[in-house]
């Protein structure tokens, strides 16, 4: 599949007050494949707007500079947008605001190697706006990783799913947290959070604080956190056919975050992440 | 000729003594039949042998030919010739079956397997087991029914051809024509030499496979043993004779005390 630069696609590029690069996807840019690397551009900010219905999606490759993105999706208009980072961790704040009937399907794949803090806010500001949001992680060595997602639906008949998966490693620390919230005014609405951490060794941590804020009747909500070791009965199982224990976390750590590979579209993306998740465990 | 060779073998699970002192050995080309009540150590037995977590052997020894097997790690037992098909094969979400077992077969050779030399061997395999080659792609055991699960064990013991196999009732969850696949497929390797410990609470699986002889775990101990005669003396009249004949009183499982009392929320006292 060939992907078109973001960056290359206006001839003359808005830079903002604060230097950020301004860029709107309209009806011609519809159906198209983009992609977003960051490792190829020198700004940090990007302000995006998608028209109302357009479709497109986005791959976006993270660099180890850190970067802000503020992204409005218009009424009717669907993105699909896969980030991955592979190099190395650097702060992120991002922002979506989902006008009427935009849904955005995002998904991550952070295996990064470093310290970083993602923040991750999206404003559910149109009724039936949707979002649904995957994420897998890892830390290493001494990483401190904190991935935080937060949702807030302000109109009716809005819809999030957010899900965490990752693994803790070395001396490192992963969190998970973010606030679902619905605000009074956004009746029907749903939300729903999940996060699940395996912890490898003795001193990784793993946080998850999924929290929930519902100021409104007639919706519906959840939210589950589990943070635990590898399962002792899975390990002797697979060791009880000759697989070192090394090999047997090896194995059960891909089965577990292997998921998230199958929202990408690019078969050398896919083996690149698969590569990264494999190298570091 | 392969030997197993357990001696004096004491095995505690989270502090209780549930072995206390078995004595078995077990040669290649038998196949020993482990009978006995629920809760007197047979899983115990073949869950310490294969060197489960949860099992401390506090005294005794194994030995496969004159290799020490407590010493060994759970892959190096299997790497030796040990295999164990659980009774409850657990679930493993994301682990494919087929990356699981190319890995296991892998494990005791030198050069790895061509995938196209797997799928081969897994495929014929499947096909013995007749179990869907499609489920090679699944996860292990996710889904599988009770009898798929079973099968899969037998599959697994087929690809990785061990020296002694310890079958932790097998049969259970089996209907009767996939006992049928099983009973052949052990008559298989019993043919080929392999040695076998098989824990069943069925003559149907026993007649199938034919052991060689059969022994009697009561109370953590071997208290019985003899030719396969015993298998169909337990089957018709269960345990009984055993105290009779040899004055061992069959311990029964505790049944564990409720720590609360039945009490009634609202209790109107009458004078």
């Amino acid at each position: 599949m060939e992907r078109i630069s973001l960056f290359e696609i206006i001839q003359e590029p808005k830079v903002g007050a604060l230097g950020e690069t301004h860029i709107a996807l309209t009806k011609k840019d519809a159906c198209k494949h983009f992609v977003l690397d960051w490792t190829k551009h020198a700004s940090k900010q990007l302000s995006l707007v998608v028209e109302s219905s357009v479709i497109v999606d986005i791959l976006e490759i993270g660099s180890s500079s850190e970067r802000n993105l503020d992204i409005t999706l218009h009424d009717h208009s669907q993105v699909q947008w896969r980030a991955v980072n592979l190099v190395e961790g650097k702060d992120a704040h991002v922002f979506f605001r989902l006008d009427s009937s935009a849904s955005l399907d995002y998904a991550f794949a952070d295996f990064a190697k470093g310290t970083e803090t993602i923040d991750m806010n999206v404003d559910l500001i149109g009724p039936s706006a949707s979002l649904t949001c995957h994420m897998a992680a890892m830390s290493y060595e001494s990483d401190q990783k904190s991935i935080s997602v937060s949702v807030h639906h302000q109109a009716p008949d809005t819809y999030a799913l957010v899900s965490s998966y990752g693994v803790a490693q070395g001396t490192g620390l992963l969190k998970f947290s973010g606030t679902s919230h619905i605000f009074h005014g956004a009746p029907k609405s749903k939300t729903h959070q999940n996060a699940k951490i395996m912890v490898f060794d003795p001193h990784s941590v793993g946080r998850a604080n999924p929290i929930l804020k519902i100021d409104e009747n007639d919706v519906e909500a959840s939210h589950s956190a589990a943070v635990g070791k590898v399962n002792d009965e899975h390990l002797f199982y697979l060791c009880s056919r000759g697989l070192t224990p090394h090999e047997a976390k090896r194995l059960i750590t891909m089965g577990y975050l292997n998921p998230i590979i199958r929202y990408f579209n690019e078969k050398h993306v896919q083996k690149a992440i698969e590569k990264a998740i494999m190298g570091r465990i | 000729m392969a030997k197993l060779v357990i001696h004096d073998l004491h095995v505690e699970v989270e502090g209780k003594e549930i072995l206390k002192g078995v004595d078995l050995t077990i040669e290649q080309n038998e196949t020993v039949a482990l009978l006995g009540p629920n809760g007197h150590g047979k899983s115990t037995l073949l869950a310490a042998i294969m060197g489960h977590p949860r099992y401390s052997v506090t005294k005794g020894s194994i030995f496969l030919n004159d290799q020490d097997v407590l010493k060994m790690s759970v892959d190096q037992r299997s790497k030796a010739g040990l295999f164990l098909a659980m009774q409850y094969p657990s679930e493993v979400p994301g682990v494919i079956n087929a990356d699981f077992l190319k890995s296991a077969v892998n494990s005791r050779r030198e050069k790895p397997v061509t995938l196209f030399q797997f799928y081969k061997m897994l495929d014929t395999a499947s096909k013995e087991m007749k179990i869907p080659f499609e489920m090679a792609n699944r996860s292990l055991n996710e889904g599988f029914s009770g009898g798929e699960k079973k099968r899969n064990e037998i599959l697994q013991l087929k690809l990785l051809k061990p020296t002694f196999a310890l079958l932790d009732e097998i049969d259970s969850g089996l209907d009767v024509d996939a006992m049928q696949t099983v009973g052949e497929a052990i008559r298989a390797e019993q043919q080929k030499g392999m040695g076998f410990l098989v824990v069943s609470h069925y003559a149907r699986l026993y007649d199938l496979i034919t052991p060689t002889r059969a022994v009697v775990m009561i109370n953590g101990k071997i208290a019985v043993q003899g030719g396969p005669e015993i298998i169909r003396r337990i089957d018709t009249t269960g345990y009984e004779w055993i105290k009779a004949e040899y004055g061992i009183d069959v311990e029964k499982e505790e049944a564990g005390m409720n720590t609360v009392s039945i009490g009634s929320c609202a209790v109107k006292e009458m004078k």
